[in-house]
């Protein structure tokens, strides 16, 4: 398939990285991929799970090695919250489990007695006080993972759920915090796609039987079905931490308890990021309305938008989320301005038309968000200003380009659509690629020049996607 | 004097998985579902009304139930007159929470704010493990109207929110409009902070108790 083919071609040609940023920051072809782009693959490379500095003569065996060390580790994780917190199921003479009730009892009243604000906290001697708050803690998560949905059989299984409670208690007990509403459903989204990339690999190497050289027999091992939950557990583990985009700073009160970080996200959105997208707007939703942003920020930010758009469009969504990440130093990336938060601010341009007509309207629309058909052009938005910020991601965002219109006009689509910046799609390496590159920038500079508030303000007027993209192509960007 | 049009807010507060989403979802659009998924913040949906012949909005606010945030719980309470503190009869547990929730309503709502006792799910009645009386006593005790609903078979939803928007009215916009047009409040201003009062001669025939009816 086209991403191995991809993957394997960067690997040849020793530009993994760059590769990668091209394909996630790629929405001309992103119709064909869809979930076939092994979007937990290109997670692990983006959060460091997988390595970027490897060669063709040794990437099999250094991902496979990844991975099984993801699976020991995993499996040694559960086996040490076993034998910390053993099961009550477990048989025992009668005595032996009078005295064992009797010292659950006592242990269950100390707890009951004392507040407290973490809920797992290993040292406090007794297995059984581990025990019960363990079940505590699964009890809740239980409540809220059996409440996913999504239209989805996969969702309906019972293994599938215990595999999202395992994963969300382990975490909370690695890093001895509470289970956060919200979490659950972060999860249930990276396990869902995770297990689509295994079962992807699975049925091209059933399908092929031209040998051990074809690529899903090279790339099984690195997704395989029986490692979906650690691998899952891993990705999950790495999006809430600084590995990855730190979401866990949206949920939890900073060590020192004075930084709140869904407090400062949010006012942040609603506050500097929209003043600087549209002075009029922010003075709406912040003056006149008086609008607390945490009311409706907290679910987009949260959820990293699942909630906002479809699951395909917040893979997408996220690609850009990580690649952000993996390009910005440790020491410069900060969620609460990030692109994450950029593209909050975009969303409420976005409808800026809906939200201007009054409170109610404008409380409506934020909770209950509007489907998109294109995020891509939210997205562009989005890097367009993170791009004024810190040059990191313009030179790779591509939306359409000449060949793929073409084919979509063969094929009757949209002809009315138009091209916001034209890009050769180049298989070219080398001094090529960088002469490509040098291409968009340049391109992108005229873009920034040109663009004017007023003009932005006027696009996002128009609320569907076909209209902001029209608008956008006859305002504010050269042909 | 105010605009013809009233709007009310009203919050939903209560431990997660009492049924809080579903009570609203099928007062505002008649919906109930087994799928609904965890509230993240709060949700929000609004429903048009007549009460005492006047057009009225409804703003029901849905909240989290895990979330104690004190950041969002200041504005989802500000400006509430009216709230239904919900419980689940077959949870022990969610009912023990309901001091602990009417702690947090009464810091952040005005003191005129009518709050409800909901317990919900009685159409698990096999399952209860709340006694009607034990609620009931709890919600005299503490000046609170006290319901027992089922969001699933529809019982005595409709009736909990209306019985609420009535109780706003009649605290909040009826002393307003005696105020306007010359006449005395009610002697019993004081004790009218803890029990709803009906002013309208027409429901003054209504049996106290009534206000404790559960399933039928």
């Amino acid at each position: 398939m086209d991403e191995l083919s991809d993957i394997y071609d960067s690997i040849v040609a020793r530009r993994i990285a760059d590769a990668l940023l091209q394909r996630t920051m790629n929405f001309c072809i992103r119709k064909r991929r869809s979930f076939e782009s092994l979007h937990s693959l290109r997670w692990r490379l983006l959060t460091g799970l997988l390595p970027t500095d490897v060669q063709l003569n040794n990437f099999s065996e250094k991902w496979s090695s990844c991975t099984q060390k993801c699976m020991t580790r995993w499996r040694t994780m559960n086996e040490d919250l076993n034998n910390r917190a053993p099961d009550d199921s477990k048989k025992g003479e009668v005595v032996k489990r009078k005295a064992r009730f009797e010292e659950f009892d006592s242990s269950s009243e100390e707890v009951d007695d004392v507040t407290i604000e973490n809920p797992l906290l290993p040292k406090n001697g007794s297995f059984y006080a581990l025990r019960y708050r363990l079940n505590k803690l699964c009890s809740i998560i239980a409540l809220d993972v059996d409440r996913i949905h999504w239209d989805i059989p996969l969702f309906e299984l019972r293994t599938t759920r215990d595999a999202l409670l395992k994963i969300l208690s382990v975490y909370c007990v690695q890093h001895s915090c509470e289970y956060k509403q919200g979490m659950h459903e972060v999860a249930a989204f990276v396990f869902y796609l995770t297990h689509n990339d295994a079962t992807i690999l699975e049925h091209l190497r059933n399908e092929r039987g031209w040998g051990h050289a074809s690529l899903p027999n090279i790339f099984a091992p690195i997704c395989p079905v029986e490692g979906v939950v650690a691998v899952a557990y891993y990705i999950f583990d790495a999006i809430m931490t600084e590995s990855g985009v730190n979401l866990s700073f949206l949920y939890f009160s900073a060590s020192d308890g004075q930084t709140d970080g869904i407090t400062a996200a949010t006012h942040n959105v609603q506050g500097r990021l929209l003043l600087k997208l549209d002075a009029q707007l922010h003075k709406q939703i912040n003056t006149v309305y008086k609008i607390t942003p945490t009311l409706y920020l907290m679910r987009w930010l949260r959820l990293l938008f699942l909630r906002e758009f479809t699951l395909e469009q917040c893979a997408d969504l996220w690609d850009v989320f990580l690649s952000e990440r993996f390009v910005t130093p440790a020491e410069d990336y900060h969620l609460e301005n990030s692109v994450v938060t950029l593209f909050a601010a975009v969303m409420l341009l976005n409808i800026k038309a809906n939200i201007m007509k009054g409170y109610n309207e404008a409380i409506e629309k934020v909770m209950r968000y509007p489907s998109v058909g294109q995020i891509s052009f939210l997205i562009q938005e989005a890097v367009l200003q993170l791009e004024r910020v810190k040059h990191c991601l313009g030179r790779y965002f591509v939306v359409e380009d000449a060949v793929h219109v073409e084919e979509e006009q063969l094929f009757g689509v949209d002809s009315d659509r138009r091209v916001s910046s034209v890009i050769t799609e180049s298989s070219v390496r080398g001094m090529q690629q960088n002469i490509g590159a040098l291409e968009f920038v340049v391109t992108m500079d005229e873009q920034c020049g040109t663009s004017t508030k007023s003009s932005l303000g006027k696009a996002v007027n128009t609320v569907n996607s076909n209209g902001y993209y029209d608008v956008i192509a006859d305002g504010a960007y050269p042909k | 004097m105010e605009d013809m049009n009233l709007t009310f807010k009203v919050v939903i507060v209560g431990d997660s998985g009492v049924g809080k989403s579903n009570l609203m979802t099928r007062y505002t659009a008649d919906e109930f579902s087994q799928d609904t998924p965890a509230t993240i913040g709060v949700e929000f949906m609004t429903k048009s009304i007549k009460i005492e012949g006047r057009d009225a909005k409804v703003q029901i606010w849905d909240t989290a139930g895990q979330e104690r945030f004190r950041a969002i719980s200041r504005s989802i309470y500000h400006g509430a007159k009216g709230a239904m503190l919900v419980y689940d009869i077959t949870n022990q547990t969610s009912f023990d929470s309901i001091s602990t929730w009417l702690q947090e309503l009464r810091a952040f709502v005005p003191a005129t704010c009518s709050i409800f006792l909901i317990g919900n799910k009685c159409d698990l009645e096999h399952l209860r493990v709340i006694k009607k009386e034990v609620a009931d006593r709890f919600a005299r005790e503490n000046g609170l109207s006290f319901l027992e609903t089922s969001a699933l078979e529809k019982t005595n939803v409709d009736k909990a929110f209306e019985w609420l928007a009535k109780s706003v009215y009649d605290h909040v916009v009826a002393p307003v409009d005696s105020a306007a047009t010359g006449k005395r409040p009610p002697l019993n201003a004081g004790a009218a902070a803890k029990k709803p009062v009906n002013l309208s001669p027409s429901n003054s025939n209504q049996p106290a108790g009534k206000a404790s009816g559960g399933c039928c």
